[in-house]
């Protein structure tokens, strides 16, 4: 039998997917679908989707952050030090910021000393949480002042109306992603050097300074994710971000943003972390174990990869 | 992943070094660089320079060595392993969840197999899909991680008899003429990796893969089965290393290969000065290279320098090394 209208399900395979997976889990616990968990889990997944825009920028530009994890642990840690010095909102940017440097020696490590991608961020993984590991000697800091506490917790868990801060700031940055991506410059520059680095290189492109530019950008991003998980923790944890490298690089992917470079976005990163952060929250609803949850989501992201991987052979 | 070429070969240029000094420094310059830092470490650390640390070293180094072998198998032919630290986690649990009830033997087995099949698994898929090795290896890092914890909810398998596991426990702590017996296996292990490498079909076409993955292919080579076969080894390798450590500390630990496992076993194939691309190097040079790192470490560790700014070093010492790898692998 043939459908009168022909669906790409290259395009809307994954969106049609991720509804039937909500009806899914919906009709196993209904409380899945209930207005409360819905806010928790886009708070999650608002999260989320910053770190997995920060790895699309280097997946685009033909590289991997591997060094977004223990980034995202520094911050942690890094906020709330400087917040017992500075106060709530400029030790929180210059938590961000500690963060971002990371990211600007990756790009210094892959663009003029020529260390490919993969090792410079694994490099950087341990010796960032090397460096936490040192300060804290692996303690979580907590202890802030009432006013300070208060102050921050607003942008992790604070709300705007119905809906979390951090969405709000995920859905800002979000669409300034999608203009610096498809409209700027810098941007077309990415997509340009990811597609194919010789010839952007012979064709003049500053490819130095954009590969800093991305990787600054990612651990940026990563930071920021960093940033809200504290404050809605108002703790800094110095595990904060293990777990997260796997969802960045997983989301990315998922969505549709090649390991290849060159092609992929902010939409795809949407999509992906959007199907990530349901799926995880639907089985914790559905009461899987957390060790069997991270059993599944591996062998979904492979097996989402593998989807990818036929769809760019046909 | 050459994100730019040009930026490299600018770097050569600029280090104005005489071609054959270059080349000089390419080939023997991780066997300097080896003997430079025990000599340092044996005049400036004290209790460094003694048969019984060597030893130490050696044996401590030898649980990781055997995925490093592994890991060279992948590097050389132009991949690389990111699962490393969660096979040797899940094959530690498998052989330790036998050993606990009786059956040290069994539970070896059971550990090898294991990781080999998860090695399998990451293998065909890579082959016969052709996904990105990184992708698919760092999935199996969260399930295996996931399947190791998965099994106790987390918690370690303890309560294996040492009385009743003698042989078991030999391999990893018992010693032939006062060498360890795992520095032994490690050498058998060696000389055996160097042999499929050097002088098998199967290793050439190792390195043909490496230097250039179309050109073998149209030399016929069957690239599935030999993805398969370099993962499934790749995954044996983390087996061995998992289940000697099961023997060692007699208890099962789902997180033993969570630490420096995996930044050791991609470390030490950088650090040999073996080619990160593939197609060039040998084992031997990865040797050298755990050996590089682990002396430094042992050397810090002797400092009483904390096992943190340990892995902020080892971090730095790779990226050093990468670094010099490149600016002479041309």
């Amino acid at each position: 039998m043939k459908l009168p209208v022909r669906i790409d399900w290259s395009k809307f395979g994954l969106p049609a997917a991720f509804f039937v997976m909500l009806i899914i889990f919906t009709v196993i616990n209904p409380a899945f679908f209930s207005a409360r968990n819905m806010i928790q889990t886009t708070r999650q997944g608002a999260i989320l989707f910053l770190i997995v825009s920060g790895q699309t920028f280097a997946l685009l530009a033909r590289g991997i952050d591997l060094s977004q994890g223990s980034v995202m642990s520094l911050v942690s840690i890094a906020t709330i030090s400087s917040i017992y010095v500075l106060g709530a909102y400029a030790g929180s940017i210059a938590g961000i910021l500690f963060g971002a440097m990371c990211g600007f020696i990756n790009g210094m490590l892959i663009a003029f000393l020529g260390i490919p991608p993969i090792l410079a961020t694994l490099g950087m993984l341990f010796v960032v949480s090397g460096v936490e590991l040192v300060y804290t000697g692996g303690v979580t800091l907590t202890n802030l002042s009432d006013i300070d506490q208060g102050r921050l917790f607003w942008f992790g868990g604070g709300m705007i109306g119905p809906v979390p801060v951090p969405v709000i700031f995920a859905i800002i940055i979000g669409f300034l992603l999608y203009y610096i991506l498809k409209y700027t410059l810098f941007g077309r520059q990415i997509y340009l050097i990811g597609t194919n680095a010789d010839a952007s290189s012979l064709a003049g492109l500053p490819i130095k300074r954009v590969i800093v530019l991305v990787y600054t950008v990612s651990a940026l991003l990563a930071s920021l994710g960093a940033f809200f998980l504290t404050a809605r923790l108002s703790m800094g944890f110095p595990q904060l971000g293990e777990a997260w490298l796997v969802l960045a690089i997983g989301g990315a992917v998922l969505g549709g943003t090649s390991v290849f470079g060159g092609k992929g976005g902010v939409w795809e990163a949407l999509l992906g972390c959007l199907v990530i952060v349901f799926l995880d929250n639907g089985l914790i609803v559905s009461g899987v174990s957390t060790f069997a949850r991270e059993a599944i989501i591996g062998v979904v992201i492979i097996v989402a990869c593998l989807g990818s991987v036929i769809k760019r052979r046909v | 992943m050459r994100v730019n070429s040009d930026s490299t070969l600018a770097l050569q240029r600029k280090t104005g070094l005489p071609f054959e000094l270059r080349a000089y420094w390419g080939r023997y310059g991780t066997y300097v660089a080896f003997l430079v830092i025990l000599a340092i470490a044996s005049i400036v650390v004290p209790h460094f320079l003694s048969i019984d640390n060597f030893l130490n070293v050696l044996t401590t180094m030898s649980f990781v060595l055997f995925v490093t072998y592994g890991q060279t198998l992948v590097i050389l032919s132009g991949g690389m392993d990111l699962s490393h630290g969660s096979l040797v986690s899940l094959a530690c649990m498998a052989s330790a969840a036998l050993a606990a009830i009786g059956h040290p033997w069994l539970g070896l087995a059971a550990g090898l197999g294991v990781a080999s099949f998860c090695g399998l698994i990451s293998g065909s898929i890579i082959g016969i899909t052709r996904l990105n090795p990184i992708i698919t290896t760092l999935g199996m890092l969260y399930l295996a991680g996931g399947l190791a914890l998965y099994f106790t909810n987390g918690k370690s398998i303890t309560g294996i008899d040492a009385s009743k596991v003698q042989d078991f426990h030999f391999l990893a702590e018992g010693r032939i003429l006062h060498v360890p017996f795992v520095v032994i296996l490690g050498l058998v292990f060696f000389f055996l990796t160097h042999f499929l490498l050097r002088h098998t079909r199967f290793g050439s076409r190792i390195y043909a893969l490496g230097g250039n993955e179309e050109a073998a292919e149209i030399a016929g080579i069957n690239y599935a089965r030999m993805k398969i076969l370099i993962f499934t080894l790749s995954g044996l390798s983390c087996g061995i290393s998992g289940s000697l450590l099961t023997a060692r500390m007699l208890t099962g630990e789902p997180r033993v290969g969570a630490g420096t496992f995996l930044l050791e076993s991609i470390g030490a194939v950088v650090v040999g000065g073996n080619d990160i691309f593939g197609g060039t190097g040998n084992v031997g040079r990865t040797v050298i290279g755990l050996m590089i790192l682990h002396f430094l470490t042992n050397a810090l560790d002797l400092m009483g320098i904390s096992t943190f700014t340990q892995q902020v070093v080892v971090g730095v010492v790779v990226l050093l090394f990468c670094y010099l790898g490149l600016a002479r692998n041309k």
